[in-house]
């Protein structure tokens, strides 16, 4: 099995360098040509990169390990993100694509910044974007890690791997390499997922003689997981940051930027669209299977208390190859999250820190102040994730919550003109202030699904308590 | 008539809420075991054909600017 993994990994790795540097050709000068292509991308790429970005490791090892402990209504909480996201592509992120190439935007810090005329807005976003996504590029090292460790090498290798990887296919052509290889990993990301979803079906499920009527029995027997399991606090607590994310994570809101004209963002979207329902429909069918079949050979129980260990022990049972293919498949997943963060709250770094703070900026500079905070986000991440520090997987789930204030920021600075420049500042302010409240009080972990006053979850104040001053 | 539309499309978002009742899931789950993940899949497929129709004329909207 290791041997099959190495070889698999390697001929990813080669691949995938080859790839970022064959994108060298279309690098120009300048930081919009690093940070956002020079708005040249073509829809293909731009699809697959945004896919790539936003579907991370949590698709075939949370979600799954989700379905297989919560049953269906995971599904709902994954596609309420994905509608949600094509609205916003749809009608929002039209205006946030046009107004990149006519206004210069790089960073979506550029476009808060511009929006309301705060140069200090900037600055603030891109500090809490510091704060937010370091855990979260952290947690997806730690991915790569389990995933070492679940085929046998140890799980130091697999960060140290995944450091290296994000950092070379970052710094090589900027967003043209992450954009070209995050298009290769999302076609093995969906590849690795269909040949595995057909193995299930084909061979894990009738090798425990599995067929549909024992498969809805085995899921209904103990608790109906085909019905809705969640509460309305959890549901509703996990699903309002996704609603938005396509508006507050920057490494999503930088892709809207890219595509080089109407077509290819039409394009963008549109193939986005069916590989998000069809990466999402496989992911929760394999939760689904892997609890049936857990349940047909009496293992369920076993895994209860760590419902992320199900996929990799699962994919552990089919052939070496496969296995391999899928396990690549993971690590290609948490890559192309991880090394689009990486870039975007470079570019915001860089933007805010460097390039409006000086006269004249320098592209050298610019370009040796890009590297270094590529440097240093990543030595963060790869420390927190060797050292296992366990808060920073709970402050990856809490980060969404603590972006959430972004998006009504975002929409009023688009709808309304004239808000001034201290309203989205109190917005953000008010905002992180609940967030912290209920980080302080239930945990980062927690925090999501908690109600904090008259029943409603902390995202659904996080979002009142962000859009009042906007709205005075 | 996309300001319409967009209205519908937020009502559609609304519906994947529903199934929090009780009462609509275990309707959902009599009317078809797999009720409840072919109604959030067929909402799905819904809102991505409404948008692409919004996606359209948004694109014509700035097309004109």
């Amino acid at each position: 099995m290791i041997l099959e993994f190495i070889a698999m990994l390697v001929i990813f790795f080669v691949l995938g360098t080859a790839i970022a540097f064959l994108s060298r050709r279309y690098l120009g000068v300048g930081s919009k040509e690093f940070f956002v292509g020079g708005y040249r991308v073509g829809g293909f790429i731009s699809a697959m990169t945004y896919a790539a970005t936003t579907y991370s490791a949590f698709m075939m090892v949370g979600l799954a390990g989700l379905t297989f402990a919560t049953g269906v209504a995971s599904l709902g909480f994954e596609l309420v993100y994905l509608a949600a996201t094509i609205l916003i592509l749809s009608t929002v992120g039209v205006y946030m694509w046009y107004g990149a190439r006519a206004r210069g935007w790089v960073s979506p810090t550029d476009m808060l910044s511009d929006l309301y005329g705060s140069r200090a807005l900037g600055i603030i976003v891109a500090i809490l974007y510091l704060f937010a996504l370091v855990p979260y590029t952290s947690a997806q090292l730690k991915g790569i890690g389990e995933v070492f460790n679940a085929v046998g090498i140890s799980y130091e290798i697999g960060v140290l791997f995944g450091a290296i990887a994000i950092a070379l296919w970052t710094v090589v052509a900027g967003l043209w390499s992450v954009a070209t290889t995050d298009a290769f990993q999302g076609i093995w990301m969906i590849v690795g997922a269909t040949a595995f979803f057909v193995w299930v079906l084909q061979f894990l499920l009738p090798s425990a003689g599995i067929d549909w009527n024992r498969f809805v029995d085995l899921l209904t027997r103990n608790q109906n997981l085909l019905s809705f399991t969640w509460s309305t606090q959890m549901f509703v607590g996990m699903t309002l940051p996704w609603i938005f994310f396509a508006l507050t994570n920057p490494q999503v809101v930088q892709r809207i930027y890219i595509p080089k004209d109407e077509r290819a963002y039409r394009r963008m979207v549109r193939y986005f669209s069916i590989y998000g329902l069809i990466y999402t429909l496989l992911c929760v069918v394999l939760g689904l299977a892997y609890r049936a079949y857990l349940e047909g050979v009496g293992m369920a129980g076993k895994f209860m208390g760590n419902r992320d260990a199900v996929a990799p022990y699962i994919i552990s049972l089919s052939h070496p190859i496969l296995a391999s293919i899928v396990y690549v498949s993971i690590v290609a997943a948490a890559i192309s999250t991880a090394d689009s963060i990486v870039l975007s709250v470079a570019s915001a770094v860089t933007r805010e820190l460097y390039e409006k703070v000086a006269k004249n900026p320098r592209e050298s500079t610019s370009k040796a102040f890009s590297y270094t905070s590529i440097a240093i986000i990543m030595v963060l991440a790869t420390v927190f994730a060797i050292a296992r520090i366990g808060y920073v997987a709970e402050l990856s789930v809490a980060s969404s919550a603590y972006l959430l204030p972004l998006a009504p920021i975002t929409l009023a600075g688009i709808a309304r003109k004239g808000l001034g420049r201290w309203r989205p500042i109190a917005s953000l302010a008010l905002g992180e202030a609940i967030a912290t409240y209920a980080t302080i009080l239930y945990g980062p972990a927690k925090m999501l699904t908690t109600q904090i006053a008259f029943g409603a979850p902390t995202p659904l104040w996080i979002l009142i308590a962000s859009t009042i001053p906007l709205l005075l | 008539m996309r300001r319409l539309l967009t209205a519908l499309y937020i009502a559609l978002v609304a519906l994947f809420y529903v199934p929090m009742s009780p009462a609509f899931s275990n309707l959902l789950y009599r009317a078809n075991v797999m009720g409840l993940f072919i109604y959030w899949t067929a909402l799905t497929a819904v809102c991505i054909v409404i948008g692409f129709v919004l996606l359209e004329k948004g694109l014509r909207g700035v097309a004109r600017k």
